[in-house]
């Protein structure tokens, strides 16, 4: 993974600040990350008071990169996936901080502030855009494949007419060429008779089917950045590895960067270079995969990967659980969330919040006042192997 | 789609024979013997039996019935005992402003019902919507006969429609405006009642389907809005419209003689009550039968479209 560029993208937000009042464009330099993410946070106006789902979210994505972000049930991470797309409706919801995400320059020089590059870079502000605008990145630079497969394909419209939709509409193909395409694609992600499938409706197809479907539409437009909110959650494990294996291989073919929304560590373990843990709406360990998983330094990073089962226990091992229960949003402890169920708690962790700090070790990052001590890491390729973390990634 | 039409369909003859059956039974159950009212001051027990025997009222039933069936499938509905009139005369008289005046009604009060919903849907419990739910519920607690009183200012006396007048009925035949503006206030009297149902029926299914999950994935490809609402939002939130719509024409194809009484107008509710105060037995077995029968093909032809719009129902 390249180094945390906490500094440079400082920069860039910087830049795009400084650009309005001399109205020329500053271009983002050639190695600025795809998405860069900075102080996102994500609150709810609801009748209780406001909800804060995602505090102080920042982090960079570069181009080819696979980011796994992990955590519990309501630890944030489908409303932070939802919030990096734009996606949360405007009404009600409120979104701090800033989303940059590096898209194409298609103006002239003379726009540009200073020397024009060879493949010139502009800094889309997702967090501030309109819906007008964002429709111009949706589908086409990022894309998302939704969780539940079910609920997110329309009932009522034809699986190849959800495909082609995206793009005629988008790419402006004919309807003769978005269908080959569609079809091109349901090959793609595996569909065996596709000409008989596009005339299908959702409920003609089963769970898996259906998430490839999901996966076909996202792909469809060749997005840059695609997004992947728990797509394996409603499917059975078999079906889960060969979804995961089709988006690993789909992300190498595309060269895309993806981002992996899990609940399963042993999900990322694998397929993953970096991973974000979430609790309460909070990264609390970001680093290389191998980092996080070999030298941890978060409890409850510790505590999640205790409690994924794995096949070298023996049979009727009790699975290791995280006392207590993820804690209300809406009352949160004034220390560390997860001091309350932390087995190392401290005096100052009720207290006082820990910040994201980098490990003396490894240089990744977490947030913890009586951490977890460093280990060594064995020097490797930062995607970890399942064997060698003892993870049971694939689970068939 | 194809079995669940023969479905459908062996279900509405089940239902028809049905309804044919309690049609048939009306001369046998209801007070009083056709005779009676036939020959009214001028009945003696013996002209009585005399004139049963020649309707053929003295077979066993089920002679009757299978005569009254194998009739009725030829519609062949006979001469009206107490007129001397053929039925399908009188038939042919009322049915035509009814179902006129059912059709006309139901589509304006859809007219006016899907882009309003549509309003209301894109921003729930905004002004409009409020305003819209407000006057809709205060629109339905209007009796019918008051209204047509108040639409008769309007539109016959400041806009000065022609024809639009009670007892003015202008068959479509002879003059097809003419007509039209002889029906326009029952129609638009009729048309509110649906109109309010259709109104709420729709915007409450928008308003679900809008928030369903696919609606966010289908913006997460970059449509417009208005592609989102046409393509992914109406064909599911019109299913219950289309039932609403259903259940409403069939009660209209009775319920207008409120709006005929008024008008003056030869329908089929206005026949009915006449029938049933006469009583008029073959008049009313005739009316069931094809009011039946009608309110069985529009079931139908509902069955048929929800079955297109919502491919989960016709694959059951």
């Amino acid at each position: 993974m390249s180094a945390e560029s906490v500094d440079e993208t400082a920069e860039a937000v910087s830049a795009v600040d400084n650009a309005t009042p001399s109205k020329k464009i500053r271009l983002l330099p050639p190695d600025a990350p795809l998405l860069s993410v900075q102080n996102v946070t994500t609150s709810f106006l609801t009748p209780r008071g406001v909800v804060t789902a995602v505090s102080d979210v920042s982090f960079d994505l570069y181009t080819n990169e696979v980011v796994g972000i992990v955590g519990e049930s309501g630890s944030g991470k489908t409303v932070l996936s939802r919030t990096l797309m734009g996606l949360q409706p405007k009404r009600g919801v409120q979104v701090d901080g800033s989303i940059q995400f590096a898209t194409p320059f298609t103006g002239t020089a003379d726009e540009v502030e200073g020397p024009m590059d060879e493949n010139p870079l502009v800094g889309f502000e997702i967090a501030r855009a309109k819906e007008s605008e964002l429709r111009k990145i949706w589908g086409t630079d990022i894309a998302m494949v939704f969780q539940d497969p079910m609920t997110s394909l329309n009932p009522v419209v034809r699986v190849g007419t959800q495909i082609s939709e995206g793009l005629r509409v988008r790419l402006g193909m004919s309807r003769a060429n978005a269908k080959k395409r569609a079809i091109e694609l349901l090959t793609q992600v595996g569909i065996p008779s596709p000409e008989e499938r596009y005339r299908m409706f959702p409920n003609q197809l089963s769970g898996g089917m259906r998430q490839r479907v999901m996966i076909a539409i996202a792909l469809a437009c060749n997005p840059r950045l695609l997004l992947a909110d728990e797509p394996t959650t409603g499917l059975d494990v078999t079906i889960q590895a060969q979804i995961l294996n089709l988006l690993e291989q789909l992300q190498a073919d595309y060269k895309m960067s993806v981002i992996l929304v899990t609940h399963d560590l042993g999900v990322v373990a694998t397929r993953t270079d970096r991973i974000i843990v979430m609790y309460a709406g909070r990264i609390v360990e970001m680093g290389t995969t191998r980092d996080v998983f070999y030298s941890h330094r978060m409890p409850y990073t510790e505590a999640l990967l205790g409690s994924t089962p794995k096949v070298a226990d023996p049979s009727h091992t009790r699975l290791t659980t995280i006392p207590g229960r993820p804690p209300d949003i809406l009352n949160l402890p004034q220390g560390c969330s997860f001091a309350p169920r932390c087995k190392y708690v401290t005096e100052k962790c009720l207290s006082e919040r820990p910040e994201l700090t980098p490990s003396e070790a490894t240089g990744h990052f977490f947030a913890c006042w009586n951490p977890i001590p460093a280990r060594a890491v064995p020097v490797a390729s930062p995607r970890a192997s399942a064997n060698e973390i003892g993870v049971d990634s694939d689970r068939d | 789609m194809g079995r669940y039409l023969v479905k459908r369909l062996v279900f509405l003859v089940w239902i028809l024979l049905s309804v044919m059956f309690l049609a048939f039974l009306i001369i046998h159950l209801l007070p009083g013997d056709p005779a009676q009212a036939i020959l009214q001051q001028g009945w003696t027990p013996q002209l009585g039996a005399a004139l049963n025997k020649s309707l053929g009222l003295d077979k066993p039933l089920w002679q009757q019935y299978l005569s009254y069936v194998w009739n009725m499938a030829h519609l062949n509905f006979g001469t009206d005992w107490i007129s001397g009139q053929p039925i399908s005369q009188t038939l042919s008289q009322c049915l035509p402003p009814t179902i006129e005046m059912v059709l006309l009604s139901q589509l304006l009060a859809l007219v006016l019902a899907i882009p309003l919903a549509t309003l209301a849907a894109l921003r729930p419990s905004g002004i409009f919507d409020r305003l819209a739910n407000m006057g809709s519920f205060g629109l339905l607690s209007v009796p019918t006969y008051v209204v047509i009183t108040l639409l008769y200012i309007p539109i016959s006396e400041w806009l000065g429609v022609p024809n639009s007048g009670p007892a003015s009925y202008v068959p479509f035949t002879q003059d097809w405006l003419a007509n039209i503006e002889s029906l326009s206030i029952p129609i638009i009297a009729l048309s509110i009642g649906s109109f309010v149902v259709y109104f709420r029926v729709f915007r409450a299914d928008l308003i679900t389907s809008l928030q369903d999950e696919f609606i966010t994935m289908a913006r997460s490809k970059g449509i417009s809005k208005s592609r989102i609402l046409f393509r992914h939002a109406y064909r599911p939130s019109s299913v219950a419209l289309l039932s609403a719509i259903g259940v409403n024409m069939a009660g209209l194809i009775t319920g207008t003689f409120i709006a005929e009484s008024v008008f003056q107008i030869n329908g089929v509710g206005g026949q009915l009550l006449q029938a049933t105060q006469q009583p008029d037995y073959q008049l009313i077995q005739a009316i069931v039968f094809v009011t039946a029968t009608l309110i069985i093909l529009i079931n139908f032809a509902i069955d048929l479209l929800t079955g297109y719009i919502d491919p989960r129902i016709s694959r059951d």
